[in-house]
């Protein structure tokens, strides 16, 4: 077992190295990032080529990838500087935007999830019913309508009809302390979670809807696969009550491929939703990425897609090793 | 972020709760004082105050001059002075009889007036506004200020040289954020000795009696976040937007592109003996900093720091994004801490654009680390705290989501009256409207706020009863850039004949509800450069077109499809950026009338803008729609159209002639408009460069970007103008008030 822990984890590194230069040279086929500075009246392309050569972005790929893993590797170097955002590296802009990330996402899918599974159980047990067509009606409305839209309509009718809910923004920038109007981050803490929650309460809610109805269909399925079981027909042969049957046999069955599911989607905590955040304004990883790649700011796609790499990778490592932990019939050597 | 056709969409069906309401209606009032007048408001709150009247004609006559005793006369009922009678008259040429004894003995009284000295007082003679300025400072007991010798004297005009040594101080201080008493002309002169209007007065008592506001924020949303707040290391609007208050340096641009002393006393010039021109072409400019300006963090600014920025932007390690200018400068002398001697080793407009071609830094704080590494300029502190001398200084960056400004408290020129400035990052713009209508905003800038589409939701849901929407033309001008080399585009009768066939007014009415206006060549109507001869060249007229063809030799076959002279069939691909959704419209929109007009198929080539970008140097395209800047100060498009100026291995791929185009006529006067530095000979020289082109058309001229500032109502003092050019509109931010 240790032996083929250590040749997993050796073989991880060409994996990710592999993986590390593909997407570089996918990132840099976009341009480079200072092909646009041409529409500029003031900027001569002798500029755009001295900007070139202090990036290193007149040397071949390969070279260049070099000097993005040294960087990358070098800690001190912090991951490289974002071409386009000086003053800060890497780890700094991607940390900070961690909390956010994880706070926005993690409630999220944790809501949809707690709510779908018991809605998927009833809808799977009362198979055909008012109910059930509702909730199957309500899941793909969730999922077909587009998050851009939805959120603006929401935003329109609860912060501009009514003022419940502010339009967008991850929190406010000053808070009114003993009517003292007061910079967020000197404000008391219990103060800016209150805040930070009155501001993702509408994000949150998008994103739970959109997510729910996959959930939802998931357990459904899955619910109804396990109940036409034949031990499950047995459990109710043998005078087993209807409860005992549905919550320790069916349930239990029926909900191991959505933990399966909940696994493969962890690293969509840290990816963030692209399209949510740009349409509320809040600053997370998925519009850090969608910004970097847009302009071509390579350090920071590349580290993003690294950070992803890993933990996509680390992920499968972690399922194999569980796999031979639960069931006994696999064994590695 | 660009916009997305399903965004528009979004707002599309928006709008569907959008209700309709009455248009308001117009006041009467003098027929000479349009509504739009810049002065209207203060006219009318003066004559409803009886401070002033109109002529038993009915008009108002805002353009005549206004005499010392009748300027007595009205500042004496505006402030509701009672009237005095003495016995004997305090000036000779004010006697008991006259009709203004009484006012001009009261303002007298009141310490307003002083008279000019020998008991006389003028009463006939024309108020100068350099005299109704000390007479207003008077009024507001500011007089012991304009007098005190610690004083910076600053009236940020071209004419300041013109002010009266006795007047310096009370023009200073009138034309203070928290005083407003005079504006500037268009040439940015202030006029001193030239004679107030009735408009004028109307407008400063008005300040007097309704001084400035102090207190109070704007918020501010910005579809884009600056990379950094380092102003020369990139080139962004939201950066020069965020900094508009923040940066200072010896010469600023207004947005018509007319220039003005700041820090420095004066704009260089050929006749003040400051700019000297020789004869083999090098050129010295002299420099006169003011004494006594400060950074934010309390240390003064000297030539020192003036040097230090113009050094760093030559050293290779620092990521500077233009250093055009700063190059011609051979050497600089700085005989004391507050003159510059800066010699250049070419002819060149930019060497009154500022003293060295290159923005101001604290050395005291940048120095060191240019010393010990230069490289560590472009990661260091200095990108997300600037330290700079403007009115505002950043306060807090929080990255992602907004930008905090409040004020510096050692400016030198008088404290700004908002106290602080938020702009929030809010990448999307149907979010933005949703901000503006949920009342979080107070402004969304130009360039980088809300767009046609979202102003015109914004209108339809009743924002303009709050808000003021302008729109404003700006120097971007789109058009489609044609390769001359490519087989077809190398014939003008077809470029002619693709001109005429395009409606180009229905494809602005069609994509951008008309607010855009044409092009008409390189230069954006409304430049002063501008040839206006060019209006109307080329209507729509499809007959036109095809008599074109014709008689160019070129026919049509049985599919009705058009085959040029050497017998090809014309076929039109145009390359744009990907999901950059009206130019995708655009590009439709041409291609359908091509079609329908001239029997030419084409196709629609999305690309991503560094694939885009590589195809304009190597020249593998056809025709690719984009826009180009133009700045008020390089009119002469000369890096555009020059031959010398095509990218080739030779070349270095230096030049932006992606046309590939070569034309003697064109060369000739492309190198009179660059190597000159005369207004005159520049402007001449670029109208024919503009008539040779648009002649030509290496490029299809289509429409002039058009962007929308919203702004409360309320919010005083954001300057009205047509035309958007480098200057960020919140250039002048520390005048901004909210009216109460």
């Amino acid at each position: 077992m240790r032996n083929y822990l250590i040749r997993r984890a050796l073989e991880l590194i060409p994996v990710l190295f592999a993986i590390a230069f593909v997407s570089f040279w996918l990132v840099s086929k976009m341009g480079d990032p200072f092909a646009t500075l041409i529409i500029n009246p003031h900027v001569r392309p002798e500029d755009i080529q001295r900007l070139r050569h202090i990036w290193h972005w007149d040397e071949p790929l390969f070279i260049r990838f070099i000097y993005w893993l040294k960087d990358f590797i070098y800690p001190k170097a912090g991951w490289g500087l974002s071409i386009l955002a000086p003053g800060r590296n890497v780890i700094e802009m991607v940390k900070s935007r961690i909390p956010i990330t994880v706070a926005f996402s993690a409630t999220s899918m944790i809501l949809a999830i707690a709510i779908s599974i018991p809605l998927g159980v009833y809808s799977a047990l009362h198979q055909y019913s008012i109910p059930d067509y509702a909730l199957t009606f309500f899941a793909f409305f969730g999922m077909s309508m587009p998050t851009f839209w939805f959120g603006i309509m929401l935003m329109y009718l609860l912060a501009v009809k009514v003022h419940w809910f502010p339009a967008a923004g991850a929190h406010s920038a000053f808070l009114l302390v003993q009517d003292i109007p007061v910079e967020f981050s000197e404000a008391p803490k219990i103060r800016q979670f209150i805040d930070t929650a009155w501001h993702l309460a509408l994000p949150i809610f998008v994103l739970v809807v959109f997510q729910m109805g996959a959930w939802l269909r998931y357990m459904r399925s899955s619910m109804l696969e396990v109940k036409h079981q034949d031990y499950v027909r047995t459990a109710r042969a043998k005078g087993v009550d209807s409860r005992t049957v549905t919550y320790k046999h069916a349930f239990r069955n029926a909900i191991i491929p959505i933990i399966t599911l909940i696994g493969l989607s962890f690293p969509g905590l840290i990816g963030g939703a692209m399209i949510t955040e740009t349409v509320f304004a809040i600053d997370g990883i998925g519009r850090l990425t969608f910004k970097a790649v847009m302009s071509q700011d390579v350090f920071v796609a590349m580290a993003l897609i690294t950070i992803f790499s890993v933990l996509i990778v680390l992920g499968n490592f972690i399922a194999d090793i569980l796999y031979a932990v639960v069931d006994p019939r696999i064994r590695y050597s | 972020m660009k916009k997305v056709l399903a965004l528009t969409l979004a707002v599309m069906m928006v709008l569907v709760f959008f209700a309709v309401r009455p248009a308001s209606v117009s006041a009467a009032g003098f027929p000479d004082v349009p509504a739009n007048y810049w002065a209207k408001k203060h006219i009318d709150y003066l004559v409803a105050q009886k401070v002033i009247v109109g002529f038993p004609d009915g008009t108002f006559k805002p353009e005549s001059p206004v005499t010392r005793e009748q300027f007595a006369k009205m500042i004496v009922v505006a402030k509701g002075l009672s009237l005095s009678n003495p016995a004997t008259p305090t000036y000779s040429d004010v006697s008991k009889s006259r009709w203004s004894y009484g006012y001009v003995e009261a303002a007298s009284k009141a310490g307003y007036i002083k008279g000019y000295g020998g008991g006389k007082f003028g009463p006939a003679d024309p108020i100068t506004r350099e005299q109704l300025a000390v007479l207003e400072i008077r009024v507001l007991g500011k007089e012991a200020a304009s007098l005190s010798s610690s004083l910076i004297i600053a009236t940020f005009s071209n004419d300041e040289a013109k002010v009266s040594s006795w007047a310096r101080g009370a023009m200073t201080l009138a034309v203070r954020p928290d005083t407003q008493l005079l504006k500037w002309d268009k040439e940015r002169n202030i006029r001193p000795k030239a004679a107030g209007t009735r408009a004028e007065c109307a407008y400063s008592i008005y300040m007097v009696l309704k001084p400035p506001v102090k207190g109070g924020q704007v918020s501010i949303a910005t579809s884009e976040e600056p990379k950094t707040l380092f102003d020369s290391l990139d080139a962004s609007a939201v950066m020069s937007e965020v900094l508009g208050a923040v940066n200072e340096g010896a010469s600023a641009t207004l947005p018509s592109g007319k220039l003005y002393p700041v820090q420095s006393d004066y704009i260089p010039s050929v006749s003040g003996g400051t700019w000297i021109i020789n004869e083999d072409g090098t050129m010295k400019t002299t420099w006169k900093l003011k004494k006594g300006i400060k950074w934010a963090d309390g240390q003064p600014v000297t030539v020192k720091d003036y040097v230090f920025g113009w050094e760093m932007y030559l050293n290779d390690a620092v990521q500077v994004v233009s250093r055009d200018v700063a190059e011609k400068v051979a050497k600089v002398e700085t005989p004391d801490d507050y003159t510059l001697v800066v010699y250049w080793t070419t002819p060149s407009i930019w060497a009154q654009y500022g003293p060295l071609g290159a923005a101001v830094y604290p050395a005291h704080i940048l120095k060191p680390i240019l010393d010990s590494n230069p490289k560590d300029i472009n990661s260091c502190d200095y990108n997300l705290n600037p330290v700079s001398s403007g009115a505002y200084k950043v306060k807090t960056w929080s990255p992602g989501n907004y930008i905090i400004l409040e004020k510096n408290p050692n400016y030198w020129a008088g404290e700004g009256l908002i106290d602080r400035f938020i702009y929030y990052i809010t990448p999307d713009t149907n979010t933005m409207l949703m901000q503006l209508l949920a009342g979080k905003l107070d402004m969304t800038m130009p360039g980088i706020g809300i767009d046609i589409p979202q102003a015109e939701a914004a209108v339809k849901n009743g924002l303009d009863r709050t808000f003021d929407i302008r729109f404003v033309q700006s120097v971007y001008w789109e058009h489609v850039t044609l390769n001359l080399t490519d087989q077809f585009m190398k014939d003008i009768n077809l470029r002619k004949a693709l001109m005429f066939a395009l409606d180009r007014q229905e494809m602005s009415r069609k994509i951008f509800s008309g607010k855009r206006d044409l092009s008409y060549g390189p230069m954006p109507g409304g430049m002063t450069a501008f040839n206006k001869d060019l209006v109307g060249m080329y209507p729509y007229d499809p007959a036109k077109a095809r008599d074109i063809l014709t008689k160019a030799g070129y026919t049509w076959n049985s599919s009705g499809a058009l085959i040029n002279p050497e017998g090809k069939e014309v076929i039109i691909d145009i390359q744009g950026p990907a999901g950059y959704a009206v130019r995708e419209q655009q590009i439709e929109f041409m291609l359908k009338y091509w079609k329908d007009n001239l029997g030419i198929s084409g196709s629609y080539v999305p690309k991503a803008w560094g694939p885009l970008i590589d195809a304009w140097y190597d020249g593998s395209f056809q025709g690719a729609l984009f826009a180009w800047g133009s700045d008020p100060a390089g009119i002469c498009s000369y890096t555009l159209y020059h031959s010398s100026q095509i990218p080739t291995e030779e070349t270095g791929m230096a030049g932006q002639n992606f046309t590939r185009i070569v034309d003697a006529e064109l060369d000739k006067w492309l190198t009179i408009c660059n190597d000159s530095v005369d207004d005159a000979v520049r402007i001449d020289a670029s109208k024919k460069i503009q008539a040779i082109v648009y002649d030509q058309l290496p490029e299809l001229y289509l429409n002039l970007h058009t962007s929308v500032w919203a702004i409360r109502k309320g919010l005083v003092g954001t300057e009205e103008y047509d035309l958007n050019a480098i200057t960020p509109s919140s250039y002048n931010a520390q005048y901004w008030y909210w009216e109460k």
